[in-house]
């Protein structure tokens, strides 16, 4: 079962036990309006009953932590909307009669080296762009390009016999391996989906 | 880690490159080290991070006494060195 998530704000709460009141304190001023996860640890995944005694047509959530007085709330923290892995994580703890909290494992970060004596691998280039095909952000990387290369319209994969490739849609006649655009072209298309491949931590 | 990051391009579209790849890795929160023996690559990043200029530093590595030693400078003096035409590479 996978956990449960919610979001202060958008869905209400009922605050009654200690983890709850402690996240109606939450807060987070990095100037800009960020997005606090709150991820239900398994042990807490209890059923979520509706508050019959609402006027609401719309159930209010209540978390029971009676019964487990020892479970813990994990909270991922994103700082940037768009992110698929969290910045940071916390676990809130219950010990008795306090509130601790844990800070949680790091989050790991990928790194990427662009060689500039070391051929490109359209393998890999075609599995970047793939994933940025998958997130609805192909878009993004054609605009971004198309500020160097105006003619480009469109960029897709192609499966050649020496393996897949990203080929470029440049105006009339076939489309063109993008090994065939320059090398500042060919770059800049590994480096911009690696960006994105380091937030789903895939390569 | 984008070795020799002006290498293919010409030099007239490196500060729209740097723009694209600042913009990006703000977008993404990724951070760059780039390397570069170009004096127009520098200036073209310090012109494609207008608008970011805290998130621009260069580290100049020289050999003395047979170490490496790095000195950094903030984007600030990266600017007044490309204006007054001083050595950064």
């Amino acid at each position: 079962m996978s956990p449960r998530e919610h979001t202060p704000g958008g869905s209400s709460f009922a605050m009654a036990s200690p983890i709850l009141r402690f996240l109606s304190k939450v807060s987070i001023d990095h100037g800009r309006k960020d997005r606090l996860r709150i991820r239900v640890s398994e042990d807490l995944a209890l059923p979520i009953d509706s508050d019959q005694s609402s006027n609401s047509s719309t159930p209010i959530p209540v978390i029971s932590t009676t019964t487990l007085p020892s479970s813990s709330l994990n909270l991922e923290y994103y700082a940037n909307r768009r992110s698929d892995i969290p910045d940071g994580v916390s676990t809130i703890r219950i010990d008795r009669d306090r509130t601790a909290i844990e800070r949680s494992s790091q989050v790991s970060q990928r790194a990427f080296f662009f060689l500039a004596s070391h051929p490109g691998d359209s393998r890999a280039d075609a599995q970047r762009f793939s994933r940025l095909v998958e997130a609805r952000r192909k878009q993004d990387l054609i605009e971004a390009l198309r500020r160097i290369e105006p003619r480009l319209r469109d960029l897709t994969v192609l499966l050649q016999p020496t393996g897949p490739t990203v080929a470029a849609d440049i105006g009339p006649g076939p489309l063109v391996p993008t090994s065939y655009m320059g090398q500042g072209f060919e770059r800049l298309l590994s480096i911009i989906p690696a960006f994105y491949s380091r937030r789903v931590g895939q390569f | 880690m984008i070795d020799e990051i002006d290498a293919g391009l010409h030099f007239s579209v490196l500060p729209e490159v740097w723009r694209i790849i600042v913009a990006a890795s703000v977008e993404y929160s990724v951070q760059i080290f780039a390397t570069t023996h170009s004096y127009e690559c520098i200036d073209a990043a310090v012109k494609g991070s207008a608008g970011n200029d805290d998130k621009l530093a260069l580290f100049r590595l020289t050999r003395r006494d047979g170490d490496i030693r790095a000195t950094r400078v903030e984007h600030e003096g990266i600017r007044s060195a490309v204006d007054f035409a001083l050595e950064l590479r």
